[in-house]
């Protein structure tokens, strides 16, 4: 009985710490991938997550979450999710943006033709992105701590090689985002390629038209669903990595072949020992290089530098990532027509964007009335303006007077006012 | 910004002054694809 209780508690146990590892496992990606967007956010840029290929100006994405949602989400993940795709444009206007530049010419369709250029290469790059107008980014630095795992939640292979050769969890990294290409069109020629869409899919619109939503204290409120509409891509055609140890062992550098390291960091006193301490290293530096091109195939990882503490490795992605983007807003009217374009990054960071307002027209008896009134006294604009900063604070008399949505506005400013 | 839209044509003169009224300084008035007239206002430059 008793060996058995103790059983029972050790395995208990167990469960409880493998649990425990898991959540500091967990947090810590959620950590480094936060990390990650945060370094493309500093760059007025909105983080690509996952990295894809397949994001392109042009997609329209449906946005039903709040913006206080947005905003909270922004800030817990470092990105926004980018999960309802609803179309695919493909805009036109490129020859008129780049005047010709970047090989762009009137048939061009991007990024199709950085993509898969015609004719095919048959040897690397197989892509044209170094066509691209290009773009730079500031470095990435993380750190992996031990027993947490050597997983990063971005998509480079270079570092767990790198932590591999290091025979260590324990590291500090630094990743600058190589070979960076942008592109995109500006809002006003998107669009009226938006509205024309848009025109064509006002059935499927009018389903996400504003809708009031009781919240949880039971209190009722307006909701908007908007349009989100990629502008411009950032791409990425690899990283540059180095992983500094911060372990003290781990003189050896293996990546699975067998290597000679003693000379590789002792460079010696006498010319000759340096000769050789630097063909060694030249060795030994191509040998870990076809090691680890044997262990990542489908990812080109180059070293750059290996010392017992250190590693410095190049890798180009197979195809070139998106890694963020810029978009901009449109809300859903009642119609399921579109209202103004207001920028996503400024809007989901909390800075203060000129909302606009968009209503449609409608009016009724106490529209005249309140006109009417309005005319009789110069006083009454001032006190219908008090009224309304108390009542409605985003609202302007005019709209007031004009809109459809505000009928049963108009019939509160009657009786609370007592206009005739 | 605040914009109106679908506002008949016979409406469009009136929503126009309540803007100007308003302390509008730029006011924009587009015909839209459906007959009906969008009425933008702006209040800075």
């Amino acid at each position: 009985m008793k060996v058995r209780f103790l059983v029972v508690l050790a395995m208990f146990l167990c469960l409880a710490s493998c649990r425990t590892l898991e959540k500091s496992k967990a947090k810590q990606l959620s950590r480094v991938a936060k990390d990650w967007c945060l370094t493309i956010r500093a760059s007025q840029v909105l983080p690509a997550y996952p990295l894809t290929e397949d994001l392109q100006v042009g997609d329209v994405f449906l946005v039903s979450t709040p913006l206080e949602e947005e905003v909270h989400d922004l800030e817990e993940d470092g990105f926004l999710p980018l999960d309802n795709v609803i179309a695919r444009l493909q805009p036109t206007g490129w020859q008129q943006f780049y005047n010709g530049a970047y090989s762009v010419t009137d048939t061009s369709t991007l990024p199709k033709q950085w993509q898969f250029p015609t004719p095919a290469p048959t040897s690397a790059p197989f892509t044209q992105w170094s066509v691209a107008p290009g773009a730079a980014f500031p470095s990435y630095t993380f750190q992996i701590k031990s027993g947490s795992g050597a997983s990063l939640a971005i998509p480079i292979q270079s570092v767990p090689v790198g932590l591999t050769l290091l025979q260590t969890a324990d590291a500090y990294g630094t990743v600058n985002i190589a070979s960076a290409s942008t592109y995109g069109l500006p809002i006003t020629t998107l669009t009226p390629q938006i509205e024309a869409w848009a025109l064509a899919n006002q059935d499927f619109l009018r389903q996400y038209a504003p809708h009031t939503k009781r919240t949880r204290r039971g209190k009722t409120e307006e909701q908007s669903n908007y349009v989100r509409v990629v502008y411009r891509v950032y791409v990425a055609g690899g990283v540059n990595v180095s992983l500094i140890s911060n372990q003290s062992r781990g003189a050896r550098v293996d990546a699975g072949a067998s290597v000679k390291t003693p000379a590789l960091f002792d460079a010696g006193g006498a010319t000759n020992e340096s000769v050789n301490a630097a063909t060694n290293y030249s060795q030994v530096l191509q040998s870990l290089s076809q090691s680890v091109a044997a262990a990542t195939p489908g990812a080109s990882v180059q070293l750059a530098s290996v010392s017992s503490r250190s590693v410095a490795m190049n890798e180009t992605f197979p195809r070139p990532l998106v890694i963020g983007y810029l978009a901009f807003d449109r809300e859903i009217l009642p119609d399921g027509h579109l209202g103004p374009a207001l920028p996503t990054h400024a809007r989901v960071s909390g800075e203060d964007v000129n909302e606009a307002v968009t209503v449609a027209f409608g009016e009724d008896k106490n529209t005249g009335r309140i006109r009417s009134w309005l005319e009789a006294s110069p006083a009454n604009r001032d006190r219908l303006n008090s009224w309304l900063s108390s009542n409605a604070p985003n609202t302007t008399i005019a709209v007031l007077l004009n809109s459809d949505q505000n009928r049963q506005l108009r019939a509160n400013a009657v009786v609370a006012l007592a206009i005739p | 910004m605040q914009s109106i839209t679908n506002v008949p044509a016979v409406n469009v003169g009136r929503v126009v002054q309540d803007f100007i009224d308003d302390g509008a300084i730029k006011v924009l008035v587009e015909a839209a694809e459906n007959g009906l007239y969008t009425v933008t206002a702006s209040w800075t430059t």
